[in-house]
This record gives C-alpha cells, structure tokens and sequence, in this order.
C-alpha cells in the first residue's frame, strides 16, 4: 500500500517535470505528449479502476491547473477514461503490446472526445478548434504508456 | 453500508470523483469564464518546485552546453551584454512611446528615472496544457511585485500578453494575445485604424470590430497598443496585418501576426503599468 502510493505520488512528480521539460523543449510537445494521461492511463493498467480514478481526478486536476480552460474538465474525463480504461482491461486478454496499445489509444481518443464534446459545449467553439497536435495525442499516450508498462516489471525488480 | 465498504466499492469511488469534477465545472458556468478557485491555487502552488527544478536544470545543462561549444571568458561577456541589451531594449522602447506620444522633455527624464524598477525580468516555465497559444506560466510572483493584468513583453520589447489569476508567490499565468480570451486596444501605425485585438488560439490574432464599409486598414501595417484599454502602455509593438477581408457580415477580417515567437521564448518582462501609464 505504502509502496504504492510512492509510486503514484513519484508519478505524478515525473509528469510534471516531463511537462515542464517539454514546454521548454518546445511549447508544441506539451499538446502532443500528454504526461498526465499517460501517469493515469499507466495507474489504471498497473493498478486497476481505483487507482486510475483516483490518478484520472489527481493528475486530471493538476493538468487543468497548468491550462487557462474550465478546471475540472481534464479532471473530469480523465477520471472517467482511468477508470473504464482499467474496467477494460480487466475483461479482456490483454498479453502483449499491441494489444494493451490499441486498447489504450482506443480510451485516449475516449478521453479526448469527452474533453472536447464538454468544452465545445461549454464554450460554444468548433470541435477542431485546438491545435492539430492535440488530435495526434492518443497515438503518442499509447505508445509511451505501453511503452512504461513493458519497462514496468523490470523497473519494479530493481526498486 | 459502512463508510469503509463505501470506499472499497470502485463504483461508488468512480462516482465521486466524477461528481466532485462535475461540481468544479459547474462553479465556472454558465458563462463557462475563468474564475479563482482555491484547489487550483493550491495545484498551481504545489507544482511549482518542480516546474522551477526543471525549467532551472535545463537552462543550467543548456548553458552549460552552450559555454562548451564557445570560449568561456566570451561567452561570460556575451550574457552579461544580453542582460544589458534585454533591459536596454525594454527602455529603448518605452521611451520611444513617450517620445511618439510627444510628452514634454520634463516628463521623458522623470520616466526616464522610473525606468529601471518598472521591469520586472521572468522566465517561461510552462505552457498551456490544451493549446501553447493560450497561455504561459512564469516563474515570477506576488513576492516579485506581479500583479494581475500587467503587460508582458518578450526581450525585444513586442507585446506578449498580461498576466492573469492564479498568481502565487512565486509563479504568475501570463494570457497570450493569441488566445481568444485576450483583449487589447490596439492602434495601426499609419492610418490610425483603431480597433480591440483578439486571438485566434492558433497563433495569429484578429483586430474585430472595423466596419466592413471603413476604408481603413492596410496590408503590412505595424499594429501597435493604443493604450486605450488602460491596461497595455501605448506604442507597444504587437505585430504586423498579414490579411484583410471582407466577410458576409458587417465588420472586417483583419489578421495580424504577432512579432512574438513561441520558440524563442526564455526571458521575458513584466511591465509595471500603474507608473508608466502616467
């Protein structure tokens, strides 16, 4: 238990350092790598609905904290996509990369398309009005947080 | 059932912490506008060291780098220079405004005395998380003199944007003029049009409001602050017309690009406007 919430509380310290490296990196990574979606979506397959619930509100929070937008949308649809994103998963088979990938693209585009369907609804503005790479978010979320959790075991030996 | 059951039950968590999100939207509405919220300051607060830590590594290991690839007695001088020229170009500008607006010699060597604590010199550390046209964090706060609403420029004196809510200690959220929420009186230097200047969230911005019926505005034009708005000094540089036309509607299209460049971003300066706008 102990274990775990260091875990998470160390997860959500890296991915705030990974958005501020980004930012400084070039402002356009930050809309292309989404560092909280990646901590909630990495909780969820690791640790289960709770956890990507709870990770999804955390870092969901944390990510609309750093965003001039309504706050508690980020919140809001990461909670949802951690928690059925973990649902998920534990129905299907999910026993090598590519499949955990889709599976996490597949919620990632979820989450976006509940971020977006709130703030057009809230804000009266077009579906596309975000930066192109904020649609290209899902494909690098799964392939870095598939990515994390192959690496994950080995990691987990070693601490 | 007990509160302990409660919690173990992953629906009941999963509905909470949806309610609890929904709650916090439903603060903002039904305007769907920006407000204060206290467990967003206390966010905001709590990244900060490790915003900080990291913004400060990188520069660190990015100078670093630099220093290697050159002399390092040069490259000693170069940053000294670059300091001087960032405040230099800060009152270079200025003072023009005062000069263009043709205040009295009197005035211009008071303003003149005023100059060097009415800038304040911050760092980019962070950017939107939805879209990198909307907003920025710097790594100056309350402690430093930043208030809300003061203007931000970057190191050659062009209009970035005005600082904004949540502002702590440490760390202010700077509103960029190519974000829709922004809004700045702005003047064209030739023909005087006058108009508000908004962004578009994709890195340009629109100067609404001109009657499609008006002869003003030309293609190429410098767009400058009118001051009008009582919050940007007048003469600021914001950026140049790129595109006009006329729409279906009654006003003009006018598109403006803004001087400012996103990748160049590192040392910026906030305005105190309150003593400059005398």
């Amino acid at each position: 238990m102990v274990r775990k919430g260091f875990v998470l509380l160390l997860g959500t310290v890296l991915a705030c350092a990974l958005y501020s490296l980004l930012g400084n990196l070039n402002p356009r990574l930050v809309v292309l790598i989404n560092a909280f979606a990646v901590l909630v979506f990495f909780s969820a397959l690791v640790y289960g609905e709770i956890e990507g619930a709870v990770m999804g509100t955390v870092a969901g929070l944390l990510q609309d904290a750093f965003s001039h937008q309504v706050f508690g949308l980020g919140g809001l649809s990461l909670t949802l996509a951690g928690f059925l994103l973990a649902w998920a998963a534990q129905k299907l088979n999910l026993n090598n990369f590519i499949k955990k990938g889709i599976l996490i693209f597949f919620f990632s585009l979820v989450q976006l398309i509940i971020w977006v369907i709130f703030y057009s609804l809230i804000f009266r503005k077009s579906w596309l009005y975000s930066r192109f790479e904020f649609y290209l978010q899902p494909i690098f979320t799964a392939i870095i947080t598939t990515s994390l959790i192959t690496l994950f075991p080995k990691l987990k030996k070693n601490l | 059932m007990s509160l302990f059951r409660l919690v173990r039950n992953k629906f009941w968590v999963a509905g909470f912490l949806i309610f609890l999100n929904l709650i916090l939207i439903s603060l903002q509405m039904p305007s769907g506008s920006k407000q204060e919220n206290l467990l967003e300051r206390i966010l905001f607060t709590l990244a900060s060291p490790v915003q900080k830590l990291v913004a400060a590594t990188y520069h660190f290991l990015n100078d670093e780098w630099e220093q290697f690839k050159e002399l390092r007695t040069a490259q000693k001088e170069n940053q000294e220079l670059k300091k001087k020229i960032f405040f230099l170009q800060q009152e270079e500008q200025l003072l023009k405004n005062k000069l263009s607006l043709a205040l009295k010699q009197k005035e211009l060597e008071e303003t003149l005395k005023l100059l060097p604590g009415l800038i304040i010199p911050a760092r980019i550390i962070g950017f939107d998380t939805s879209n990198y046209y909307r907003s920025a964090i710097i790594d100056k706060g309350r402690e430093d003199g930043v208030n809300q609403n003061l203007p931000v420029c970057d190191k050659f004196g062009h209009l970035l944007g005005r600082t904004a809510e949540p502002i702590t200690g440490s760390q202010a959220r700077v509103i960029l003029i190519t974000s829709e929420d922004s809004g700045v009186a702005v003047i064209t230097t030739s023909d005087k049009m006058v108009g508000i200047l908004s962004g578009n969230g994709q890195g340009e911005c629109l100067i609404k409001y001109v009657m499609a019926s008006s002869p003003l505005g030309v293609e190429g034009d410098e767009v400058q602050t009118s001051g009008f708005d009582k919050i940007f000094p007048p003469g600021l540089k914001v950026g140049r017309i790129v595109s006009i036309s006329a729409e279906k509607g009654v006003f003009k299209k006018i598109v403006v690009k803004p001087y400012f460049d996103l990748r160049e971003l590192d040392v910026v300066a906030v305005l105190k406007t309150a003593e400059l706008m005398r």
